[in-house]
């Protein structure tokens, strides 16, 4: 029984993700897809393929050598749907777990598709925030506020001076308040 | 940060930051650290090449990190033998330097293989253990910790209407060439042509060679946005949007720009050797010799004078059109309407 499947994105390759921050692999499982429609998304330059796909594949080498358990579909896997949908759906289905984990993803259309995916099987889904950023999204909305114009230079200011706020409290890791 | 003043009293050294290589060209520039492919890149560009081989671009120089160990290895090399000079020629372009002075870091940080934070610390670090260049530090740091934190929080506020956006209503094909590089323009010719072998392109060319061409040439900003998607190793869509549509294009009509970013194939030559040996003329408006992107530049001024006159940023750009003489102006408008026309051969 896998109680956390997480799904690791092909732009989410930092171990200090922190979906993975409680992951047990006694009853835990890392899901990782590569599939031709995020290929074929836009058409997309050979060396752009090669890149995702060779961090994707030493990300999971790395979770095999910790001896976490990973299900890892390649490109050319027969006997899969082709589309990434499709092989999120499929994974779904085949492992049943108790939750679908993932970190908030680069693109506003895959979150979309994750959430379509969990409610079809259907599957908790829970989003982890991504703190690979300083600023978080609810936080850059704050900061935004009802600004009819928004300007990089005050906002790095304010970033700059929340940062050295940060730093005095000693808090690195956090996403800053602006 | 120095107290409530940043260090040296300034927080933006942009105007130092702009500087072209100039006639003597950019003398000995230390190359990025690159990367010989692994077994596991090996495989993956066979694969790649078997089963996307009619995609574009070459895997033949293929140097990217694909893991932490080696994008920490490319951060110290980049901080240790090419930041000090960075912020100067950071603008710069010269058709046998892909890369510049720029960091080559892109990529891993939009791939997590390496943390925001610890960039910016190794930046901030060299700058005060060995006194490196405070507008070339600022500079870097301002674009990790500024540009890039600001366009992902520009992107979730926006989208899904932030992709739709089309200000100017164009919606002119992308050119075959911009897939090819084959056109007669040096600077995209450059640009494209690099793009193609390395899948990289730094924020100049991007914003003011293939970006200003597509918005003056009146280009369709979504086909243009799947375009830069398609060609950077570094181009994930949270940055490639906004950065396209928002910046490059001005297609959500300055929601965070002051102004569209457009200035001619004089500006391209002042900062670069691309138009040295191009059949087109920098300076030429009208006639066989004009440069398609001074042409286009000039039509695009003319038929924004009174967007552009209203705006503080901008009325200066326009005031030599108010000089214009009528016969000027239709000149200029018929070279560009007969340049749009014959997009695919220039």
């Amino acid at each position: 029984m896998t109680r956390h499947l997480m799904l690791v994105l092909g732009d989410q390759l930092g171990w200090d993700n922190p979906a993975l921050a409680d992951f047990d692999p006694a009853q835990d499982r890392l899901l990782m897809i590569e599939a031709d429609s995020e290929a074929d998304e836009v058409w997309n330059h050979q060396a752009r393929i090669a890149l995702f796909l060779s961090g994707m594949r030493h990300f999971a080498n790395e979770a095999h050598r910790r001896r976490w358990p990973c299900t890892y579909m390649k490109v050319d896997d027969l006997g899969l749907p082709s589309d990434f949908a499709g092989r999120l759906a499929h994974a779904l289905q085949s492992i049943q777990p108790q939750a679908l984990v993932v970190m908030e993803a680069g693109a506003w259309r895959m979150e979309r598709l994750i959430e379509d995916a969990a409610a079809q099987a259907p599957v908790l889904l829970r989003w982890v925030g991504d703190t690979h950023f300083l600023c978080s999204r609810a936080g850059f909305a704050k900061w935004a506020g009802e600004k009819k114009e928004l300007r990089m230079e005050f906002f790095y200011r304010d970033a700059q001076t929340a940062r050295r706020a940060d730093g005095r409290q000693g808090a690195h890791r956090r996403a800053m308040e602006l | 940060m120095e107290g409530k003043e940043p260090i040296g009293g300034q927080w933006n050294f942009d105007a130092e930051n702009r500087k072209g290589f100039g006639a003597q060209g950019p003398g000995t520039v230390p190359p990025p650290a690159r990367f010989a492919p692994d077994r596991v890149t090996q495989d993956v560009i066979a694969l790649v090449r078997e089963r996307f081989g009619s995609h574009p671009g070459t895997l033949d120089h293929f140097a990217w990190p694909v893991t932490r160990e080696d994008a920490l290895v490319a951060l110290q090399h980049f901080i240790d033998q090419r930041l000090d000079n960075f912020g100067a020629w950071q603008d710069a372009m010269w058709t046998t330097l892909p890369f510049g002075w720029h960091a080559l870091v892109a990529s891993s940080l939009n791939l997590h293989l390496l943390n925001p934070r610890e960039v910016i610390a190794a930046a901030e670090q060299a700058y005060h253990a060995r006194g490196l260049s405070l507008a070339s530090v600022e500079g870097f740091v301002r674009q990790v910790l500024g540009w890039r934190e600001f366009i992902r929080g520009v992107y979730w506020l926006d989208m899904p209407h932030m992709a739709l956006a089309n200000h100017y209503g164009h919606t002119r094909d992308l050119p075959a060439w911009y897939w090819t590089g084959n056109t007669h323009m040096a600077c995209m010719q450059a640009t494209i042509g690099q793009s193609l072998q390395h899948g990289y392109a730094h924020h100049i060319q991007r914003l003011m060679v293939t970006g200003q061409f597509a918005v003056l040439a009146g280009l369709s900003p979504q086909q243009v946005s799947a375009w830069y998607r398609a060609m950077y190793v570094d181009a994930v869509e949270w940055v490639e949007t906004p950065n396209t549509l928002g910046m490059a294009l001005h297609a959500n009509g300055g929601r965070f720009t002051s102004k569209p970013y457009v200035a001619s194939g004089q500006y391209i030559k002042r900062m670069s050797n691309y138009c040295k040996g191009c059949r087109y003329q920098p300076d030429v408006r009208t006639g066989p010799s004009a440069c398609p992107m001074t042409t286009l530049y000039w039509d695009f001024l003319i038929r924004h004078e009174q967007d552009f006159a209203g705006n503080p940023r901008t009325a200066l750009m326009v005031k030599h059109v108010g000089k214009m003489g009528e016969e000027d102006k239709a000149q200029i408008r018929a070279q560009a309407e007969a340049t749009r026309a014959g997009l695919n051969a220039v």
